[in-house]
C-alpha cells in the first residue's frame, strides 16, 4: 500500500517489481563496488558479480520451461475437433467445405 | 497434447532444466570447490559465464 495524504492505494505490479529491482540493485552495486566497507570472502565476491545475468539466465530458462510444459500438456480435445468437423460435413453449407477442400489441395 | 507435440514439449522443458542446472553449478557452486577437483574440468572458464549469455542475449535481440 503506499498512501497520499488523499489516501491509501494498493502499489501495482509494475511498482512492486520497480522497487525490487532498485532494492536489489542498490545492494548489489554498494557490494560490489565496495561501497560498503565490509571484508567479504573473495568466493562470495566471485558469486556476486555475475548474480544479475545468473538472475536473467533463471528467469529465462523458467520461462522457457513454462512453455514446454504447456506446450506438452495442452488439452486437445481430438473427439471434440473430430465431432465439429463431422458437424461440418454434415450441415447445409457442406458443399462449400467441400469445394474449400478441393481447392486448398 | 498428442505424440511429437508432447514430445517437443517435454524436450524443451528438460532442456531449460540442464541449462539451469550446468549454470547453477557454474556460477554458484563452482567458486567454492578447490581448483584441483575434477568438476572444474567440466567447464569453462568463468568469464564465459557472463560473456555467452550476453552474447546469446544480444543475437536474441537482433532477431526481434
Amino acid at each position: 500500500m503506499h498512501c497520499f495524504s488523499s489516501g491509501c492505494q494498493m502499489a501495482t505490479k509494475l511498482v512492486q517489481w520497480l522497487t525490487l529491482f532498485t532494492l536489489f540493485s542498490s545492494v548489489w552495486l554498494s557490494l560490489v563496488l565496495k561501497l560498503i566497507p565490509v571484508e567479504l570472502d573473495p568466493r562470495i565476491m566471485d558469486v556476486l558479480w555475475p548474480l544479475p545475468i545468473y538472475l536473467l539466465v533463471v528467469f529465462g530458462s523458467y520461462s522457457l520451461a513454462t512453455i514446454g510444459y504447456r506446450v506438452a500438456t495442452f488439452n486437445d480435445c481430438d473427439e471434440a475437433a473430430e465431432s465439429l468437423k463431422q458437424c461440418f460435413n454434415k450441415s447445409y453449407w457442406s458443399p462449400l467445405f467441400s469445394i474449400r477442400r478441393t481447392i486448398q489441395s | 497434447a498428442t505424440g511429437s507435440d508432447q514430445a517437443v514439449g517435454y524436450g524443451i522443458v528438460l532442456f531449460a532444466g540442464a541449462v539451469f542446472i550446468y549454470y547453477s553449478l557454474w556460477v554458484i557452486i563452482l567458486p567454492f570447490v578447490e581448483p584441483g577437483q575434477f568438476l572444474h574440468q567440466l567447464f569453462l572458464p568463468r568469464a564465459y559465464a557472463v560473456i555467452l549469455p550476453l552474447v546469446a542475449g544480444v543475437v536474441l535481440l537482433t532477431f526481434i
